[in-house]
């Protein structure tokens, strides 16, 4: 699956601080990005503004967590974007096969590895 | 010439075998006969008969037997011993016997018993022929008679004896009877006793497989209980990862930020830096959570306790909360007169800080209301959320370290789940208590109870 160019990145995360590093951050970049603080706003968000090029999901949030956005997600919309999951778990990767997710960092991350994650979905 | 005296003269011997004082007959040896042919004056004087009744008859002819006895053998031995004479030409001594005579009839007839002595002699002629046989009797009816007598003072003794010998027997055989009922009532108490020593030891067997049985089920229980420790532990582990590496990504993330600024000669976001306090914050409360209850599991805490009004320390802590959570009512309830209390004023806030901090983190809205109250020996202190109260099954591990609720509240909130065991741990250290009241739906409450200063000191 892959993108010429990402333009709309959507940021899941309960964690303001790390959705304002990780957006200002990917702003610097050129992308344009929305942030949401759990499943539920996502899905609003996405339903007012269409669906993002990519997804970055944290998986234990509040009100709606990342099984179950992923969930909704793919339920609700058909041209379902890729996803990466952002876990302070043990086992990310097992989390990230578990929702059918396409790439997983583990926290705690660095831009660089972020940023060449992204880019892997870009041709 | 000598002369011999008139009495040295051989006497006439018929004259002496006529008047000697032992009874005898001479017979001819004319078996079978036996001719009488001569009788001395003793002889018809014992047996009761004339000597003309007894000349030149047969000496059985003379002495028929006694035809009333059956066993008289006179006759027959008589005969017996005068054959055994004529063919031995000896001496012959019968044993004793009875031959009984015949009564002359003026004396009432019949016969009359008699025991006898007999010897038979022969009598040899010059040319040794076997002239005659000498007969002579001794009438020992008396000594017989005596002698039977005796036997019978005789067997008195025996009699006696057998008799005795028969009680003995009978003595003998009652008292072996006892003994066999004795010993066999014993062996039926001993097969009792057996039976109920058997079932004794039935009865233990059962009780020592319930007593392993009970040991198997507390082994199971007490394993059980270090499997949920440990598994609590790798729970914890798990939580305490991740609620570390949240802040540290924040924080990372957030320097990150600063330094692409100044790379870049930028100037420096304001904004951003401020963004750094919350994380570090919450990182260094984790630190000390963490640091306090390995201290208090080791019992390192030590109190500093100081006479305090418990009314005003809440006061105090109140105050810090409506500036963290100022959208939040708090509602402080409590008697007029100050609570005196003796101690360590940094420990107590902390538990009522953790106990504030839960009812705002787990509940979104609602009133947060706190009660102290005096109790006869204690005194209370109680915090009453409004929010959806605690699931059951999780209520049991409220104040155990390494736990904490997977409910959506909780993973919406931050922590380690820590908090309640510190407090516990804290009461502990205060002989207090902790305790809650919590219905799913309707809130909860968490109180804490403390000794009341005794005023009069």
């Amino acid at each position: 699956m892959t993108i010429l160019k990402l333009k709309t990145i959507l940021i899941i995360e309960d964690d303001l601080d790390i959705s304002f590093a990780v957006s200002s951050f990917l702003q610097g970049e050129g992308y344009q990005v929305q942030i949401a603080e759990n499943g539920f706003v996502a899905l609003e968000l996405i339903k007012k503004n269409g669906v993002p090029n990519l997804v970055l999901l944290d998986m234990m949030m509040p009100v709606m967590n990342g099984w179950q956005f992923a969930t909704e997600f793919a339920a609700q919309f058909d041209n379902s974007s890729p996803i990466i999951v952002m876990t302070a778990a043990a086992d990310a990767e097992q989390r990230a096969k578990d929702i059918g997710a396409t790439g997983w960092i583990e926290k705690p991350f660095g831009f660089s590895k972020l940023i060449a994650l992204i880019k892997k979905f870009e041709s | 010439m000598n002369q011999i005296p008139p009495s040295m003269e051989a006497p006439d011997l018929r004259i002496l075998l006529a008047s000697a004082r032992v009874p005898c007959l001479v017979l001819l040896p004319d078996n079978p006969k036996f001719t009488i042919i001569a009788v001395n004056d003793d002889f018809v004087s014992q047996v009761k008969i004339n000597r003309e009744d007894l000349l030149s008859k047969g000496v059985f002819e003379a002495f028929p037997h006694n035809p009333n006895d059956p066993t008289a053998t006179g006759v027959f031995n008589l005969r017996a011993s005068l054959n055994k004479v004529i063919k031995g030409r000896v001496i012959d001594f019968m044993s004793v016997q009875k031959y009984d005579i015949s009564r002359p009839e003026s004396e009432g007839g019949g016969f009359e018993e008699r025991y006898w002595s007999p010897i038979n002699s022969p009598i040899f002629d010059s040319h040794g022929v076997l002239t005659y046989i000498l007969h002579h009797v001794e009438d020992v009816t008396e000594f017989e008679k005596l002698k039977r007598n005796s036997v019978l003072q005789d067997s008195a003794p025996l009699i006696k004896y057998a008799a005795q010998e028969a009680v003995l027997l009978v003595k003998n055989a009652s008292q072996e009877a006892a003994l066999l009922v004795k010993n066999a009532a014993q062996e039926a108490v001993l097969l009792v006793k057996g039976a109920a020593l058997e079932a004794i030891l039935v009865k233990n067997a059962a009780e020592e497989i319930l007593l392993a049985k009970k040991a198997a089920e507390e082994a199971i229980l007490a394993k059980k209980a270090a499997e949920d420790l440990a598994e609590r532990k790798i729970k914890f582990l798990d939580i305490a990862a991740h609620e570390l590496r949240t802040p540290i990504t924040a924080l990372s993330l957030l320097l990150e930020l600063v330094e692409a600024q100044i790379e870049k000669g930028q100037p420096i976001n304001v904004d951003t830096i401020a963004r750094l306090r919350a994380p570090t914050d919450r990182l260094a409360r984790l630190v000390v959570d963490l640091l306090d209850i390995s201290r208090l599991e080791r019992v390192l805490v030590v109190l500093l306790p100081v006479k305090t009004d418990m009314a005003l320390l809440i006061s105090g802590c109140l105050e810090e909360f409506r500036v963290q959570a100022p959208k939040r009512n708090f509602i402080f309830k409590k008697p007029n007169q100050p609570i005196l209390i003796n101690v360590d004023l940094v420990r107590i806030n902390q538990v009522l800080a953790n106990l504030l901090d839960n009812a705002v983190k787990y509940t979104s809205e609602g009133e947060i209301e706190i009660m102290l109250e005096e109790m006869p020996k204690v005194i209370r202190v109680s915090v009453t959320d409004h929010g959806d109260g605690i699931p059951k099954e999780q209520q049991a591990l409220l104040f155990t370290a390494f736990s904490r609720g997977s409910s959506d509240a909780t993973i919406r909130t931050t922590g380690l789940g820590l908090g309640l065991s510190v407090c516990q741990g804290i009461m502990d250290l205060h002989s207090g208590t902790i305790g809650h009241v919590s219905k799913e739906g309707q809130g909860s409450t968490f109180y804490f109870e403390l000794p009341k200063l005794n005023t009069e000191v």
